[in-house]
């Protein structure tokens, strides 16, 4: 239930997912997109355009991956939140530790 | 009238113009003919009657001449003064004796001739039976010297005839007397001695005039000079009767004049015409003077005898005019008949043509005048007609045959659009209504609609470039790509849309496009999203009037080229909203005087149906375009569609149930989450509910799972979701370590990325989004229920 595609956008690496990120899921996400951004010297943006749900398991990974870019002194950022999810990372505060863009050109812009 | 003299044949005009010009053109000829002839045979009369009269003149005096001849030599003989009395005696008794015409002689000697004692001294021989008596005449009583055929003679020294009259002796003889004056020279000197007289008989003359024949009737007369009869056809009137007594007992004053005439001595030929007595017919009559004693010869000509060949010439060249006429007659039948006898038959043909029997057989006609040449053409025009009879009939079977698959086709059209209304009856969040009337049998307009899913409701209006049966196909495959790609589950309008462009550019031979208007309504919560691809914008009616248009369009109409269309945009209905929908067959109507309909026109009327229904909005739509193009052809498909949304019917869902039953593995949270979905789903709750609902559950089992069972054993964890008009309910219960949520520390929402602790978070959140949290402990239980609103 999770799709997981990434591009590079001069040096700059952007990571599209789609559908579900619950308790089962979220295994799987850290996994793959966790060595993405180890291996990134540049900032890295999760799209979340097409991502329907998320559960605290999630937020979780999140956490988990924000905290390796800050140790590789890198950035994480996302985007495109819907309205649940966005209220979820609202609610849980979450919203303060990521950086969250309405879309990816808005991140871009703020890469320059 | 008139009527009636149209309805006469041919035959009988040719037959009353020739006959009458004929008849009047002969009758003129004969006439003019017969005048002449007329007075040709007059004149000849005229001649001929002269002629005649003159001659039967000559002849009556030639008679008399000769019975004149004897007294006259006898008078020569008597006054040679050498015979004595005796021997003059003598030789008049010799006289009576020798001539059988003279009846008696008589000399009538002045008085006191031979003896002057004696007066009277007349001897006179006559006959009686066989024999000559004598007698003397003259006495006292008998004066002779006073008698007429003594003294007329002596006066006028010339001889004379007396009047006729009957010799009372001799039988019935007609007499005259003819008195010759007698003179004797002395000492030379001639003087009267006195009257020889001859009593003679004029039976020569009546025979004579007993012999005259004129024509078959006609006849000559002679009168005395007094108008006495002498000789006439009719016996009794000799002597006894004058032309006068005639004239008078008859009273014909014709008669009259010319008796007066004829003893006048006059003569006439043939002038005059009087009725004759003999046979009372019409007579021309001629007469003639006798010079020697003044008598008149009349000659009768009957009128009808000497016109008898002019009569008959005339009768002859009426009945040889009659035969020509009536010749001509059969010629003009004969004519008229070999003209109109083919007629008759080409108009019995052409009745039969009227009436549709092209096979009936034209009679032939040999000959090469008009009316061979008309049958000609005519034979031409029945074969031509024939043809294009056929081939009328062979274009009108398959137009027929075209015109009922067409009609066949329009069925099939039409019931690809939904038009049965209420469509959705047990449906109250929303009342829909569509009306589509295409200008041809089949068009190239569409709407639509059906529920993809048991809330979503798929709408879609859309218009196929042209009209026809061309456009009509391309609408049907738009139709039901459409309905096909909408199975898809989890397609949004744009993915639709993408997929539908892609099918029909692909398939696209006749190079048409459609523009396409695709919404999804969700009939719980009034949502649309929606995809303009190049159609008309939509209205939407507010239900405080307002109306607005969906001016947003994302992508070219279909079927042009492979393209993207932008991601759908959404609006929410609210209750008594209502969103219209229509082609450009309504705002591009034209009227009689080529103006358009207008969009304008559209939105003005739809500022005053906030309050109406669908039905009632389209139909008064519809009303005004038809009222406004009265008169013009439907140019262009008419469609439209209008959905007012109702919003959820209050208190009418019932209380619903659902409990599952999970086992304590986490591998079965997916399936849990994709049950809670589809249920869900089916109660027509907006995603940001479902994911809500998600959310708790997971973060409440998932916990339950991860922390509350020591052993390894198989644990039942029962969910109950209950369902009513506004709120759901999310019952927990499971027989894990007693745990109560409520009461845990607060999750760390505030630190920073380095000190901030997951744990508790999924707490928090199900804290944060449910309206009411409860826990309970019972029967080694624990029993977590949560409402959330919506």
């Amino acid at each position: 239930m999770m799709k997981i595609t990434n591009e590079k956008i001069s040096e700059l690496l952007i990571i599209h997912t789609e559908g579900r990120l619950d308790a089962i899921t979220s295994v799987e996400f850290e996994k793959e997109v966790m060595p993405m951004i180890q291996q990134s010297e540049h900032p890295v943006l999760i799209d979340f355009g097409k991502l329907d749900y998320i559960s605290s398991a999630g937020l979780r990974t999140v956490l988990i991956l924000a905290k390796e870019t800050k140790k590789s002194n890198n950035s994480l950022a996302l985007c495109s939140l819907n309205e649940t999810i966005l209220e979820v990372f609202r609610i849980s505060g979450f919203d303060t530790i990521v950086s969250i863009y309405p879309t990816i050109e808005e991140w871009f812009a703020s890469m320059k | 009238m008139k009527r009636i003299k149209n309805k006469r044949g041919l035959t009988f005009k040719l037959i009353i113009f020739i006959f009458l010009s004929v008849a009047i053109i002969f009758t003129l000829i004969f006439l003019d003919n017969y005048d002449i002839s007329k007075k040709m045979v007059e004149k000849n009369l005229k001649l001929n009657a002269e002629l005649i009269t003159k001659n039967i003149v000559y002849k009556a005096e030639k008679i008399l001449g000769s019975v004149q001849e004897i007294p006259n030599n006898f008078s020569k003989i008597i006054e040679d003064s050498s015979y004595s009395e005796a021997e003059i005696n003598r030789i008049l008794k010799m006289e009576v004796e020798n001539n059988s015409e003279i009846y008696g002689a008589c000399i009538a000697y002045e008085p006191f001739y031979f003896n002057s004692t004696k007066k009277y001294y007349a001897p006179y021989y006559y006959r009686n039976k066989k024999e000559i008596e004598f007698k003397c005449l003259g006495n006292e009583q008998y004066d002779y010297f006073i008698m007429d055929w003594y003294k007329i003679p002596k006066e006028i020294n010339r001889p004379m005839w007396s009047e006729p009259y009957y010799d009372k002796g001799g039988g019935n003889v007609i007499m005259s007397t003819y008195s010759v004056p007698l003179y004797r020279e002395k000492n030379g000197k001639k003087y009267f001695i006195g009257i020889l007289t001859a009593d003679v008989s004029l039976d020569l003359l009546r025979e004579y005039f007993e012999s005259i024949k004129v024509y078959k009737t006609g006849y000559a007369f002679m009168i005395s000079k007094k108008g006495t009869y002498i000789s006439h056809p009719i016996k009794e009137l000799i002597i006894n009767e004058t032309i006068f007594s005639i004239a008078d007992a008859q009273k014909s004053s014709e008669m009259r004049v010319i008796g007066r005439d004829m003893v006048k001595g006059e003569s006439s030929f043939a002038d005059t015409e009087y009725y004759n007595i003999k046979y009372n017919k019409l007579s021309r009559i001629a007469y003639a003077p006798v010079s020697l004693n003044g008598w008149s010869v009349g000659v009768v000509f009957p009128v009808d005898e000497f016109m008898k060949d002019v009569n008959n010439l005339f009768i002859r060249v009426m009945f040889l005019g009659l035969g020509g006429l009536f010749f001509i007659c059969l010629v003009i039948i004969f004519i008229s008949r070999s003209i109109t006898s083919p007629l008759r038959k080409l108009s019995i043909a052409a009745n039969k043509f009227a009436e549709g029997d092209f096979d009936f057989e034209i009679p032939p006609s040999s000959s090469n005048d008009e009316v061979g040449s008309l049958n000609k053409s005519f034979a031409h025009m029945q074969s031509a007609l024939k043809k294009y009879i056929e081939n009328l009939r062979l274009t009108t079977s398959a137009k027929e045959k075209i015109e009922s698959e067409l009609k066949i086709a329009r069925e099939i059209q039409m019931g690809m659009i939904p038009r049965k209304f209420p469509a959705f009856p047990e449906k109250k969040e929303f009342d829909i209504y569509g009306f589509i009337e295409p200008a041809k049998e089949v068009g190239g307009d569409l709407y639509d609609f059906f529920f993809i899913d048991d809330v979503r409701l798929c709408f879609a209006i859309g218009d196929v470039s042209g009209k026809g049966t061309p456009a009509a196909l391309f609408m049907a495959i738009t139709t039901t790509i459409m309905r096909a790609e909408n199975q898809i589950a989890g397609l949004n309008t744009s993915s639709v849309i993408n997929l539908m462009n892609n099918y029909l550019c692909k398939n696209n031979e006749g190079n048409l496009f459609v523009t396409l208007f695709l919404g999804i309504l969700n009939t719980s919560t009034g949502e649309v999203e929606y995809i303009n691809a190049g159609h008309n914008y939509p209205f939407v009616i507010k239900s405080n009037g307002a109306v607005s248009e969906l001016n947003t369009t994302h992508c070219i109409p279909l079927g042009i080229s492979i393209n993207t269309c932008s991601n759908p945009n959404t609006f929410k209905l609210e209750k008594g909203d209502t969103i219209f929908l229509y082609t450009d067959g309504v705002s591009e109507a034209f009227n009689i005087d080529d103006q358009q309909y207008s969009i304008k026109k559209i939105s003005e009327i739809l500022h005053n149906q906030a309050n109406h229904t669908p039905f009632e909005i389209i139909q008064h739509i519809i009303d005004d375009v038809k009222d406004f193009s009265q008169g013009t052809e439907q140019s262009d498909d008419i469609s439209v569609l209008a959905i007012k949304y109702l919003g959820k019917p209050l208190s009418k869902v019932p209380t619903q149930n659902y409990q599952m039953v999970i086992k304590n593995s986490i591998g079965n949270l997916s399936s849990l989450s994709e049950k809670i979905t589809q249920l869900c789903n089916n109660w027509e709750m907006s995603s940001d509910v479902l994911n809500k609902v998600n959310l708790v559950v997971e973060e409440l089992i998932s916990n339950t799972i991860f922390y509350g069972y020591s052993d390894t054993f198989e644990h039942d964890i029962i969910l109950n979701l209950m369902y009513d008009e506004s709120t759901i309910s999310i019952e927990i219960i499971d027989d894990a370590k007693e745990f109560n949520p409520i009461t845990q520390k607060s999750a760390d929402i505030n630190s920073d990325i380095n000190e901030r602790q997951v744990g508790g978070l999924g707490i928090h959140l199900v804290k944060s989004l449910s309206d009411a949290f409860t826990y309970q402990r019972e029967d080694s239980k624990n029993k977590i229920k949560i409402i959330i609103q919506f």
